[in-house]
């Protein structure tokens, strides 16, 4: 009970001594002004620079704003090999007001008020000192586009903000700390609107892509990605978290703004590519890719993730068999979980993974897989094997991580590389996606196309036909499409943060309740059998919505709790 | 203990935040507003504190905003008015007993061309730029001929700021002479730019492929002896074309087998679908073809069709089409050498001087000289990654070349298939002596095995005037993996 008492003491004096700068508001303008107005390049570039900052990735700015684990293992795409990781506390009851998870609101806060600074001061940029260097055209042309780049961002981060929080305070200004101590949230609705305002007002003045700019900059705020937030915010403002009344209405909406970007991507060079392609190097500079965070050359995500057993390797995020069960057959619509229902499975006499949708060699590392490509032995995930328990860390899933990774990475100790990676935060395929799911629930069936040009099954059979996919079309309505869709839409967009979130706008919270697993062990004749099991995990409906941090709420009166979360203040 | 964490909390309640609360909502404030050039009727967006007790905003030019719409307090939507001042001056904002001026000025808008490139001429698919000033409203740009016009809407411009707009000369754009350039702007005024003539181009960068489309490839369905029927609705049709094919795959022949087509309402598709022996060259080919005519083209779309026949399975129905794939052109790719080319390396024999002897200064390891049996063509290939100098020539004599601003370096490159040129590059073009750093990503990914060309604009690199070549050092440094190909170092005049 002491002990409590003094952790209680503790927890109130960090309360206490925290900053009032409130909505995390980073002092942006704590750099002389008249140096960074009169410092194009080391100045107002590194204003915008510094806003760009704070693009979130999974390689080393994740839900913590670390490295490590992604959204995936708190979902059932993914078991985290490592029971220390922070990652559990999604689901294990340590997330609270007080242990909140406050990256995206702390780092989305500090990125919009950095954004409304310098949008206020746009006026002050004076580029007329330079106009006789040889780079002034490109300079004027680099600056001319800053504006939207910001308003682009400034966008991005109250998406962010929304689908975490739902309402939240909202500002297009900066802030004093008086002002900030008395913000009220905004209903998400309000700024999910003003999102697309936003994009429709901004899109038509950023370039479509910067390789035709006189500065060949990559990562900036494209044309694509003005209508690729829009096109998502719709989406997630039709879904039922945010659409409480079901109002049609906002489905037509989301299929319009996707098929908008769906039409454009044709003429802007954005087309589907191979789906191996999503990983590896060069990831990012794919024709598919519409929004990627480049990390540049590291290791860290094939550390974390490689097996235990690779020497270095650290197992990380394990592919849960409900990942590996709404994989289908290229054979027939049937799933793996369908086909292979039964408790156990014989690896060796069934062949479950042979004909199966070749996504899932993309993303997952079975039994018998050779994994890294320097690796010269097959990874065993069975019971006594290379990779398998009884070691540390090993897979609880019966596998292991394949997407992000490069194979040609080499952890080992003595002969170390690294290669460039890219953090996928838009990229074409996500669209058919959600056009498909829009027309679907506004049409009320998969076949038709009304005013656009696909239906909901066309969109589908485009993303199915990539040629290292090439899975069978889709048709008609069946009943379960909507099941079958989601399942689609997991296995398309697996481990890139889309099913945390998918879950959630769906309402659909009891699917993160447990996981299903499997241990695989080897039967005295050689063979070896898969047998299923199921982890039970902690499902709340409050888990729909962030808390909002409790630090903040001290500070605020005027701020509220999210439902279940506590009191309101 | 529950005494103690009560203390505690009134503590940290009376510790925290102690900023001035007054009700700083209320207090009237401008932060910013865009757009800050306008038309008659432009929306412009203001933030701030205070705006819903705005009664009032002025423009430059003494003129009050059309509408005002607060959109919360601190966001205000006005209309712009007619007659604002061509001079940039505040935004003033007034309530009821209060009135501000923005720091930021406003203007309004005074479109005009300062000139066309190309200038007089252009072809479809070829890009057109405007540059003027105060373009930033235009909303499309539309070309129109003596009978016909067409608009190019501003998200399908390459590219817009307020001094230049870039766009592709669409596919349909009246092919005439004169034919009148028009800016439309965002509140429906239309400004006559100018007349060129548009001749017509040819597509750019692809070529038609064969491509086969799947209408139904469900469950296999044993035909039997005309006892099963295979149902493709009219909506898998809705893209089908003129003389495009249909192909029903099968498997598991019997003997005879016969195939039958049946529109949707059970009527021959077309004058001999009744029923048909399947050839000697079905049964090799594992299918049968049927072609679109028009009367075909009409029932699949309207109906569909119905597959039956006797002795054999379908497998999967398709109909081939062609469909036009970017960048699969084998040669259009390239830019054509022309007469006023100045080639500083073709890498071809020319007297003493061939690749070998004019790559020096380049990594005599690390780059091949290869000639192309079928055409002859030499070219540099690299056998193994280079960093630094790539290609040079500095044996040839290129005299002085006027106005270097009018000119584009290029290079036609070829990434062999597998090869993924990283993004970091660290370029520099040489242009007679002078290093020009260009940086990363000159060269692509991939060129997917084909020649392209990659251009710089000699302007965009600083260079103008007069430049003495004589035999200065022409070429290209940067990082570069085996696999990449160079041929044609040159200058060609900008189009």
């Amino acid at each position: 009970m002491k002990f409590i008492k003094h952790i209680s003491y503790l927890v109130l004096a960090a309360v206490c001594c925290s900053s009032c700068v409130d909505l995390d508001y980073t002092e942006v303008t704590s750099n002389d002004e008249e140096w960074v107005y009169q410092s194009p390049i080391y100045g107002i570039q590194q204003l915008v620079t510094s806003v760009y900052a704070h693009v979130p990735n999974g390689f080393d700015k994740n839900y913590e704003g670390g490295s490590g684990a992604t959204l995936a293992a708190a979902t059932d795409e993914a078991d985290n090999a490592q029971s220390t990781s922070s990652v559990l506390r999604f689901y294990n009851g340590g997330w609270s007001p007080i242990n909140p998870f406050d990256f995206t609101w702390t780092n989305s806060y500090r990125a919009i008020a950095e954004a409304n600074n310098f949008l206020e001061k746009l006026d002050k940029i004076d580029l007329s000192a330079y106009q006789y260097n040889n780079e002034y055209e490109a300079m004027k042309a680099k600056f001319e586009l800053f504006e939207y780049e910001v308003r682009f961002l400034r966008a991005f981060f109250y998406f962010e903000l929304v689908r975490a929080y739902g309402d939240v305070p909202f500002t297009l200004k900066s802030l004093t700390n008086a002002e900030a101590n008395v913000m009220k949230r905004t209903s998400a609705i309000t700024i999910m609107d003003w999102i697309v305002e936003e994009m429709d007002a901004i899109a038509e003045y950023l370039p479509i892509t910067f390789a035709t700019e006189l500065n060949t900059d990559i990562g900036r705020a494209t044309r694509p990605m003005c209508l690729g937030l829009k096109a998502r915010t719709l989406l997630y403002k039709a879904s039922p978290l945010f659409n409480t009344t079901d109002d049609k209405s906002r489905w037509l909406a989301a299929a319009q703004a996707n098929h908008d970007l769906i039409s454009y991507a044709t003429d802007w060079g954005i087309s589907l590519g191979n789906y191996a392609d999503l990983s590896g190097t060069n990831n990012a500079d794919g024709v598919e890719i519409i929004f990627a965070a480049k990390q540049g050359r590291l290791d860290s995500w094939e550390r974390y993730n490689y097996p235990v057993g690779v020497e270095n390797g650290g197992s990380g995020m394990c592919p849960t068999q409900s990942l590996v069960d709404a994989y289908e057959y290229l054979d027939n619509e049937q799933a793996f979980g369908e086909r292979f229902s039964g408790s156990t499975i014989n690896l060796t006499t069934d062949a479950p993974y042979e004909n199966i949708d070749p996504r899932f060699y993309a993303t997952v590392v079975k039994n018998g897989d050779i994994w890294p490509n320097y690796n010269t032995a097959p990874i065993e995930t069975f019971e006594g094997g290379l990779n398998a328990s009884p070691l540390l860390n090993a897979t609880q899933t019966g596998y292991y991580l394949r997407k992000y990774c490069d194979p040609n990475v080499n952890i080992s100790t003595n002969n170390s590389t690294n290669a460039q990676h890219g953090w996928i935060i838009m990229r074409l395929g996500e669209f058919y996606l959600n056009y498909a799911e829009a027309m679907y629930h506004y049409y009320g069936d998969a076949e038709t196309k009304g005013d656009f040009t696909l239906s909901a099954n066309d969109a589908i059979n485009i993303l199915r036909s990539r040629a290292d996919v090439n899975m069978p079309s889709w048709q008609g309505t069946p009943a379960n499409w909507s099941e079958r869709y989601e399942r689609e839409r997991m296995v398309e967009l697996a481990f890139e943060n889309h099913r945390f979130w998918d879950v959630r706008r769906w309402k659909q919270g009891q699917k993160f309740a447990s996981i299903q697993i499997v241990t695989i062990h080897k039967a005295a004749n050689g063979d070896i059998i898969l047998t299923r099991g199921t982890k039970a995990r902690e499902w709340d409906d409050k888990y729909y919505f962030f808390p909002i941090p409790f630090a903040e709420l001290n500070k605020n009166t005027n701020l509220t709790q999210n439902a279940g979360w506590g009191s309101t203040n | 203990m529950k005494n103690s964490i009560c203390i505690l909390l009134i503590f940290a309640l009376w510790v925290s935040c102690s900023d001035d609360e007054t009700n700083v909502a209320d207090t009237l404030t401008v932060a910013a507003f865009y757009p800050t050039i306008v038309m008659e009727d432009t929306e412009v967006i203001i933030t701030g504190t205070a705006m819903e007790q705005i009664t009032e905003v002025i423009f430059p030019g003494e003129k009050a905003a059309k509408s005002l719409v607060a959109l919360d307090n601190t966001r205000l939507k006005v209309i712009a008015p007619a007659g604002v001042s061509l001079e940039p001056g505040s935004l003033l904002l007034r309530t009821a007993g209060d009135e501000i001026a923005s720091r930021q000025t406003i203007r309004a808008a005074k479109p005009a061309l300062s000139y066309l490139n190309p200038a007089e001429g252009v072809a479809t698919y070829a890009n057109l730029t405007i540059v003027g000033s105060d373009l930033f409203l235009t909303d499309a740009i539309r070309f129109v001929g003596t009978t016909e016009s067409v608009e190019v809407e501003a998200m399908r411009f390459v590219r817009k700021s307020n001094t230049q707009i870039s766009l592709s000369v669409p596919a349909d754009a009246p092919v005439e002479e004169n034919v009148l350039l028009k800016l439309v702007f965002k509140n429906g005024e239309t400004m006559d730019l100018a007349r060129l003539n548009v001749e017509q181009g040819q597509e750019p960068g692809g070529e038609w492929q064969t491509k086969e489309i799947k209408v139904y490839d469900d469950d296999p369905v044993e035909i039997g002896a005309w006892a099963a029927w295979v149902t493709v609705g009219a909506d898998r049709f809705a893209d089908v074309k003129l003389d495009d094919i249909l192909r029903i795959y099968f498997s598991d022949p019997g003997s005879n087998p016969q195939g039958g087509l049946r529109d949707g309402n059970w009527g021959d598709l077309a004058d001999g679908t009744n029923y048909f022996d399947l050839t000697s060259d079905d049964l090799t080919n594992g299918y049968y073809d049927w072609p679109v005519d028009e009367a075909v083209l009409e029932k699949l779309q309207n109906g569909g069709v119905i597959i039956g026949g006797s002795s054999y399975t379908v497998t999967k129905v398709v109909y081939v089409t062609q469909v036009w794939v970017e960048g699969g052109g084998e040669t259009s790719l390239t830019d054509p050498i022309t007469e006023n080319t100045i080639m500083l390396n073709d890498y071809e024999q020319h007297g003493d001087h061939n690749a070998s002897w004019d790559m020096s200064w380049a990594d005599s390891e690390a780059t091949l000289a290869i000639t192309d049996e079928e055409t002859g063509n030499t070219y540099i290939r690299l056998v193994k990654e280079v960093s630094g100098w790539t290609l040079n020539c500095n044996h040839v004599d290129h005299g002085t070349v006027q106005g270097i601003e009018n000119y584009v370096i290029k290079v036609d490159v070829l990434i062999e298939d597998g090869v993924t040129v990283p993004v970091e590059q660290g370029a520099q073009w040489v242009i007679a002596d002078d290093w020009k750093w260009v940086g990363d990503g000159l060269i692509p990914e991939t060129t997917n095995g084909k020649w392209i060309t990659i251009r710089t604009d000699c302007s965009a690199l600083g260079l103008s005037g007069d430049i003495e070549f004589g035999t200065k050092t022409n070429g290209l440094a940067g990082a570069f993996p085996a696999g990449v190909c160079f041929d044609n170092l040159r200058l060609d005049p900008k189009d």
